[in-house]
C-alpha cells in the first residue's frame, strides 16, 4: 500500500468506523471530541475489537495486546490516534496467534 | 515420536511430542452463518460520556476467533505447558462393553488427568499466557461447580497474574475442596452471589436464599473486574476463543481413533456452555465431513437447565446483569436460575454461539438426563472402568450407555465415542447423596422457561 498521508490515513480510519459500526454519517461527521459511548457511536468493547481486527486485515498490520489494553479509548481522536501509531509504526507482530 | 497401545488394546497414549501444534477453527468449515455478536440495549459497563473503553479480551484471542484460517498455531511456551500432561489418554470401555453386553465399541477420551483435574486448563494455561502478554497484572472470573475457577487458579500462577474468582454458592457448598483448590493456587475465592458488588447485593435482596447461577457470578466478576486497575474479565465455557483452545482434545483424539483403526459413528458430549463438547467434536465434524462418514454429534445437557432441548435460539446476553454484547444463541434467558443440581458445569442459561448455529441447522443433536439417571450412569461407569466421572461428564456416559443399548436392541455394530471431560473425586458428596438415595430429579415448568424468555421478547 503506498503511504498514506496524514488525513487520507484518518479518513480511511473513520470510514472503516462508520463501516463497522454501520453508523448513519459521514466521515466528517465523526469528529475527534465525540465519546466512543455517545449514542452517535454506540461502541462497546467486543465492537471495538470487530473493529480493530477488520482494520489490521485493510492496512495488513497486527496491533500488540498491550497497545490496546493500555490505551486510553474515550472519544474518536483517541481511537485514531492509537490505530494511526500502529499503522504507521507498522504494528507490533505478536509472536503468537499466528494462523497456518 | 510414539504411540503405543497396551496389551489389552483398551488403551491408547500418545508421546508428548505429539501435542498439536495447532487448534482447530472450525469456521471455515461451517457453511452456515453464525451471527456475530451485537450491542444490547444495557451493554458496556461504565458506560457514559468520558468514560474509556477497557476490552476484556486481548486482541490476539479475538483474533484468533474470527480468523479465516483453519488452523491456529499454539504458542510454544503455551505448548510445552501442555506437554506437561497431554497427550491425555483414549481408552476403550472394553469391560463397560460387556457389562452391557453391548456389539458397540465404546471409547473415551479421558481430561481428568489434568492437574486440574478437567478440560478447562487448555483454555486457561493460553488465556493467562495471553492476559500476561497485555500486561494484564490480576483476571477475574465466574466458576460454576469449580473446574473453570480451578484451572484459571493454576493458570496464573506461573505467570505471576493474581487470579479472583466468584463462585456459584450452591456448588461451592457442594463441592468445598474446589474452593481451597483455587485458594491454594493463591485465588481469592467468593461466593455469588456476594455482598462485593451491585450485582450480587441486589440477587440476595430478591432472594436472600438464591443458588446462585453463573449468570450472575460473571456479572459480579465484570463489575468486579472494571473497578479495578490492571484487571480483566475472562471467560471459561462459551466464546469462540475457548471452543478453539479446547480443540486440542479432538485434535489428538483423531489420531488415536485412527490407532484403534476405527471412526466413531457418533461423538457424545457433556454440555455446559459448549467448550467441552466442541473441543471433543469440531475436528471429528471436519474429518467426517471430509469423508462423508455420517458420524452424529451429540450434545448432552441436564434436564434442569435444558438450553438446547427447551430453549430458544435468540439474541441473548452471556451474564445475568445484561452489559455484555448479546449473542444469538440457544438460550432460557439470561435471567434463568437453574435447580442446583451436582453438575453445577452445566447450569449456564445458553449454548455457545457456534453450537446453537449447528444446532439450528441440524448438525449437531441434543439430548437432555435427569440426574439420578445421571449418577446411575456415573456409579455403572465406575464400577466398570475404574474411573469416578464428574458429574458434568456423568451425562456423556449416560448418553453413551444409551447409544450402547440401542446398539444392543439392534444388534448393530456402532462405534462410540464419548469426552471424559474430568474426574469426579472432588464430588464424591454428591455420589455419597446418590448412594444414600438423596438425589432427586428436577426440571423447569414450561411456564418457568417462557417467564425467563419473556424479557427478550
Amino acid at each position: 500500500m503506498d503511504r498514506l498521508s496524514d488525513s487520507e490515513l484518518t479518513v480511511k480510519i473513520k470510514d472503516a468506523i462508520i463501516r463497522v459500526l454501520d453508523l448513519d454519517l459521514d466521515h466528517e461527521r465523526l469528529t475527534d471530541d465525540i465519546s466512543l459511548y455517545s449514542s452517535v457511536v454506540r461502541m462497546d468493547s467486543l465492537t471495538l475489537l470487530q473493529l480493530l481486527v477488520t482494520l489490521e486485515r485493510e492496512f495488513n498490520v497486527e496491533i500488540d495486546d498491550e497497545d490496546v489494553m493500555n490505551a486510553n479509548l474515550d472519544n474518536v481522536g483517541s481511537l485514531i490516534a492509537m490505530i494511526r501509531q500502529a499503522v504507521t509504526g507498522g504494528g507490533v507482530a505478536s509472536e503468537s496467534g499466528r494462523t497456518a | 515420536m510414539e504411540q503405543s497401545v497396551n496389551a489389552a488394546g483398551d488403551v491408547f497414549t500418545m508421546d508428548p511430542g505429539q501435542v498439536p501444534r495447532h487448534w482447530y477453527n472450525i469456521l471455515p468449515d461451517l457453511d452456515i452463518e453464525v451471527p456475530e455478536p451485537a450491542r444490547g440495549p444495557s451493554s458496556a459497563p461504565l458506560s457514559g460520556e468520558g468514560h474509556p473503553i477497557q476490552p476484556q479480551l486481548p486482541l490476539s484471542m479475538f483474533r484468533q476467533a474470527r480468523s479465516r484460517s483453519r488452523f491456529v498455531e499454539i504458542p510454544e511456551p503455551v505448548r510445552a505447558q501442555y506437554q506437561r500432561w497431554r497427550p491425555t489418554p483414549l481408552y476403550r470401555a472394553t469391560r463397560l462393553e460387556r457389562e452391557l453386553g453391548t456389539p458397540a465399541h465404546i471409547y473415551f477420551k479421558y481430561e481428568g488427568t489434568s492437574p486440574s483435574g478437567s478440560h478447562k486448563l487448555n483454555t486457561a494455561l493460553p488465556q493467562a499466557y495471553y492476559y500476561q502478554r497485555s500486561g494484564i497484572r490480576e483476571i477475574v472470573t465466574g466458576t460454576g461447580a469449580g473446574q473453570w475457577g480451578s484451572a484459571l487458579a493454576m493458570a496464573c500462577r506461573p505467570y505471576g497474574i493474581g487470579c479472583t474468582v466468584f463462585m456459584v454458592r450452591c456448588s461451592y457448598e457442594q463441592k468445598p475442596y474446589r474452593g481451597v483448590l483455587m485458594r491454594l493456587n493463591g485465588a481469592r475465592v467468593l461466593l455469588s452471589p456476594s455482598e462485593e458488588t451491585e450485582v450480587g447485593r441486589a440477587a440476595l435482596r430478591a432472594d436472600p436464599d438464591t443458588p446462585g447461577s453463573l449468570g450472575i457470578a460473571n456479572a459480579e466478576a465484570i463489575e468486579y473486574a472494571n473497578s479495578r486497575p490492571g484487571a480483566r474479565f475472562s471467560i471459561g465455557s462459551g466464546e469462540n476463543h475457548v471452543l478453539l483452545h479446547q480443540t486440542v482434545i479432538g485434535e489428538e483424539a483423531l489420531t488415536q481413533m485412527a490407532m484403534a483403526g476405527e471412526f466413531p459413528d457418533v461423538v457424545i458430549g457433556a454440555m455446559g456452555a459448549g467448550s467441552n463438547f466442541a473441543g471433543l467434536t469440531f475436528p471429528f465434524y471436519r474429518a467426517a465431513k471430509a469423508e462423508n462418514a455420517g458420524t452424529r454429534f451429540v450434545a448432552v445437557e441436564p434436564e434442569a437447565c435444558p438450553k438446547m432441548t427447551r430453549g430458544r435460539y435468540l439474541m441473548d446476553h452471556t451474564d445475568y446483569s445484561g452489559v455484555t454484547p448479546m449473542v444469538k444463541m440457544y438460550t432460557l434467558g439470561h435471567k434463568f436460575t437453574a435447580y442446583h443440581i451436582h453438575a453445577g458445569g452445566l447450569r449456564y442459561h445458553g449454548a455457545a454461539p457456534i453450537v446453537s448455529a449447528m444446532y439450528d441447522k441440524g448438525l449437531v443433536e441434543a439430548v437432555s438426563y435427569g440426574q439420578t439417571r445421571v449418577f446411575e450412569a456415573g456409579v455403572a461407569f465406575a464400577k466398570a472402568e475404574g474411573i469416578v466421572p464428574a458429574p458434568e461428564s456423568a451425562h456423556a456416559v449416560a448418553c453413551a450407555i444409551d447409544e450402547a443399548l440401542e446398539a444392543r436392541r439392534r444388534q448393530s455394530r456402532r462405534v462410540i465415542l464419548f469426552g471424559l471431560s474430568g474426574h469426579g473425586l472432588l464430588d464424591l458428596g454428591a455420589y455419597e447423596k446418590y448412594l444414600s438415595g438423596e438425589i432427586v430429579d428436577s426440571a423447569p415448568s414450561d411456564a418457568d422457561i417462557q417467564a425467563s424468555l419473556r424479557s427478550l421478547e
